[in-house]
């Protein structure tokens, strides 16, 4: 009779520990869920914030296209170049602006080598039109 | 109903319509459904570069060196002006 208790009590203490066992993987899990949940967004704000720098970036570099200094300009360009670089999906945009400007400003400059800026312009093309 | 405009395709080409570029490197530049017209590319280099379906009107390609460009057709060469001193791909020489 007894060892039918100690066995039933065994028997108990196994299913106890297994349950708190499985509670304590399920606590486990929610906060592992919660945690990849806070990091998803601070990714997310991260990634806004950076948007919104290069959209100020980008704002600024359109100001500096038609500067007089010509390391202004090609400062601009070059910016430009990096954005692309970093945002595939605005390369498009930065062409068309950049192909526009070339057209709205037709810089004569003879039969000599071309401005860096207007170069720096025809590089982009190459590295982004392929 | 999807209607297909061939415009469509070319939503993303290169616009340099009226440009001076003289000079400029453009080699192996995706210039597929461009508009080059009225552009001054006087001793441009557009090495490797693709000139399918690109708009050619009144483009300066004096000096330019189209040397293996792909997709250039007669009508296109046409359209624009070159002179001697123009390399044309091997295929329209």
């Amino acid at each position: 009779m007894e060892i039918f208790a100690q066995a039933t009590s065994e028997i108990v203490r196994n299913y106890a520990v297994i349950a708190g066992g499985c509670f304590g993987l399920y606590l486990a899990w929610l906060r592992v869920t919660a945690a990849n949940r806070q990091a998803d967004s601070q990714l997310k704000h991260a990634e806004l914030a950076r948007r919104i720098h290069v959209s100020e970036v980008f704002n600024r570099t359109v100001g500096q296209l038609k500067d007089r200094k010509l390391e202004i300009r090609l400062g601009a360009i070059l910016t430009m170049a990096q954005i692309c670089k970093d945002y595939p999906d605005l390369s498009e945009p930065i062409i068309r602006l950049l192909t526009t400007h070339l057209m709205q400003n037709r810089l004569k400059y003879g039969d000599g080598e071309p401005p860096a800026d207007v170069q720096a312009i025809m590089d982009i093309l190459r590295d982004f039109k392929k | 109903m999807n209607h297909h405009f061939p415009d469509d395709q070319y939503r993303n080409a290169i616009n340099l319509s009226g440009t001076f570029i003289r000079r400029t490197n453009l080699n192996g530049v995706n210039l597929q459904g461009a508009d080059l017209s009225q552009a001054d590319c006087t001793n441009a280099s557009f090495r490797g570069a693709n000139f399918r379906d690109a708009n050619l009107a009144g483009t300066i390609l004096r000096g330019a060196d189209l040397t293996d460009a792909v997709g250039l057709t007669r009508e296109q060469l046409k359209s624009a002006i070159l002179d001697k001193d123009t390399l044309l791909p091997s295929y329209l020489q």
